[in-house]
């Protein structure tokens, strides 16, 4: 099947800066966001402000400029080992920011959950903690076969979970996951986080994004035909983790966490 | 049993029948007859909620203390049912025909006061497969009959109350590719999927239907009302849900397709 064309120059993020966190590419209809802040993709300002900034083109093309033609997202990550390892909670220990969870950090989530293409979550290594709630919020995850563990380990750090990060656990998740998943914390790998219903699919590594092409090829007619009617479906699917992702609470990590160097 | 009940027809218009209800044993079985695929309109949902009355009055008050139980189905080989009657409410300016009738509708089936089988001969799209799992138990033809929630692609958003009956219903892996594929699901992987209870040969469908209904009747007999309050605490949150009033407008949301 021929592809059209590349229609879209790749772009970095920050844009104009020496060392981008994050890269914007597209081919036929998908967008891929690639996250590049090593060593493990932690969420700080930059990253989510990076984050939003591609989202804004992929949601002002996909609902404006093109609105009418299929399109789809795929997010991954350039490094081996990691897809994301959650917050960044050295910047956080060095740069106060009491807001930056529920103000950029959850309102990330809320976006991604209500995005309105489909998104793919191609999981290429570890993805743990806020890194796998960011994972969870998209509408598909595919996970590489031999590597990269799942787990939300909030609970060796220790962290407590904001309650809309408690709910996407919840509700995407089987009872029967959820609870060891936190309290454990169980790690999921391969088969093993298909059948606990944490992934979609595995591949192998060489496939990995062939295959999460293929889901975001399959999910990007719905916002051509439907528009902004996708996001309103996300909306009313997930109205309850939008209510506790949408509490604000100030949060100091340095109060109740003590990560480890 | 010897039938202490004579089948009723709930008309449509005074040709048609839209709902047929009858008895044998234990088990009132409600059957659609809608044609050509049960669609909910003001009549339609008139005559199923004149036959529910029927069972309802049946079941706590004059047979009160019996076992009782309610089977539904449909007439069609093709449909269960087809969901909300587009047409209807495009050429009618009836925009709270869904919140105050269907959406009522689907609570009652939800709250009912006995247990409840749906024996699904044929498609059961929408707001046909919503009414569906608002059943305590669905039996799904093996060989033919596919279950979607197809409103991503008519295109049309779910109201609170619709969007949760999945929610509350089935499993999460479930519900996502269900509303966002959206995934079609027929045979055992409907069972796989936990949308339906069992499954069974066309032949067979009302007989298998109907040990679930008969295996559910003692309750009401045994609880009475207690079972309805039993379905309000476990299912708070839909009901909460159903209970939103939307005015809904098809014309202005929808292209639909005739």
């Amino acid at each position: 099947m021929a592809e059209k064309t590349t229609d879209f120059a790749p772009l970095a993020f920050p844009r104009d800066s020496a060392k981008p966190v994050m890269t914007l590419s597209k081919a036929g209809h998908v967008f891929t966001l690639t996250m590049t802040s090593p060593p493990d993709n932690r969420f700080n300002p930059t990253f989510v402000k990076s984050m939003n900034e591609a989202l804004d083109i992929v949601e002002d093309w996909a609902l404006k400029s093109h609105r009418g033609e299929p399109c789809a997202l795929i997010t991954t990550s350039s490094s081996d080992k990691f897809y994301s390892n959650g917050l960044d909670v050295m910047y956080l220990f060095k740069n106060p920011d009491t807001w930056f969870i529920s103000d950029q950090y959850l309102q990330l989530l809320k976006r991604v959950l209500l995005f309105p293409v489909i998104t793919v979550a191609a999981l290429n290594g570890h993805t743990f903690a806020g890194g796998l709630l960011f994972a969870l919020c998209h509408d598909y995850r595919i996970l590489r076969t031999d590597k990269g563990l799942l787990s939300l380990n909030e609970i060796d750090l220790p962290s407590s979970l904001h309650p809309g990060m408690a709910w996407i656990a919840r509700a995407k998740l089987p009872p029967t996951t959820v609870h060891p998943l936190i309290f454990e914390p169980k790690r999921y790998g391969g088969q093993a986080a298909v059948d606990a219903g944490l992934v979609d699919a595995i591949a192998p590594a060489d496939q990995l994004l062939a295959v999460a092409r293929k889901w975001a090829d399959q999910g990007a007619p719905k916002v051509a035909r439907a528009g902004p009617i996708v996001s309103e479906l996300k909306l009313g699917t997930y109205a309850d983790v939008v209510e506790k992702l949408d509490i604000r609470m100030e949060i100091d990590v340095r109060k109740f966490m003590k990560p480890k160097m | 049993m010897s039938t202490d009940f004579v089948p009723i027809s709930f008309s449509r218009n005074s040709a048609e029948p839209a709902v047929k209800l009858a008895k044998a044993g234990d088990v009132f079985t409600l059957t659609m007859t809608a044609a050509p695929d049960n669609r909910f309109n003001p009549t339609f949902v008139k005559s199923i909620n004149d036959a529910l009355d029927v069972v309802e009055d049946w079941a706590l008050k004059s047979h009160r203390g019996e076992p009782c139980a309610l089977i539904t189905t449909s007439d069609s080989d093709k449909f269960y049912s087809n969901g909300l009657d587009i047409v209807y409410l495009f050429q009618s300016s009836d925009t709270w025909f869904v919140a105050d009738q269907f959406l009522k509708l689907l609570k009652r089936m939800l709250l009912f006061p006995v247990i409840t089988v749906a024996a699904v001969n044929g498609h059961a799209f929408a707001g046909g497969l919503l009414f569906a799992l608002c059943h305590d138990y669905r039996i799904l033809r093996a060989d033919k009959g596919l279950l979607s929630l197809n409103e991503i692609d008519l295109p049309s958003s779910l109201l609170p109350g619709m969007a949760w009956i999945p929610r509350a219903k089935l499993p999460p892996t479930t519900v996502h590719p269900l509303i966002f594929g959206p995934k079609r699901y027929g045979g055992q992987a409907a069972a796989d999927a936990g949308l339906v209870d069992a499954i069974a040969p066309a032949d067979q469908l009302l007989t298998v239907a109907n040990k679930w209904a008969e295996k559910g009747a003692p309750k009401v007999a045994h609880a009475g009302p207690i079972v309805s309050e039993l379905k309000k605490d476990m299912y708070a949150d839909v009901v909460a849900k159903l209970e939103i009033r939307t005015e809904v407008d098809v014309r202005k949301k929808m292209q639909a397709k005739m």
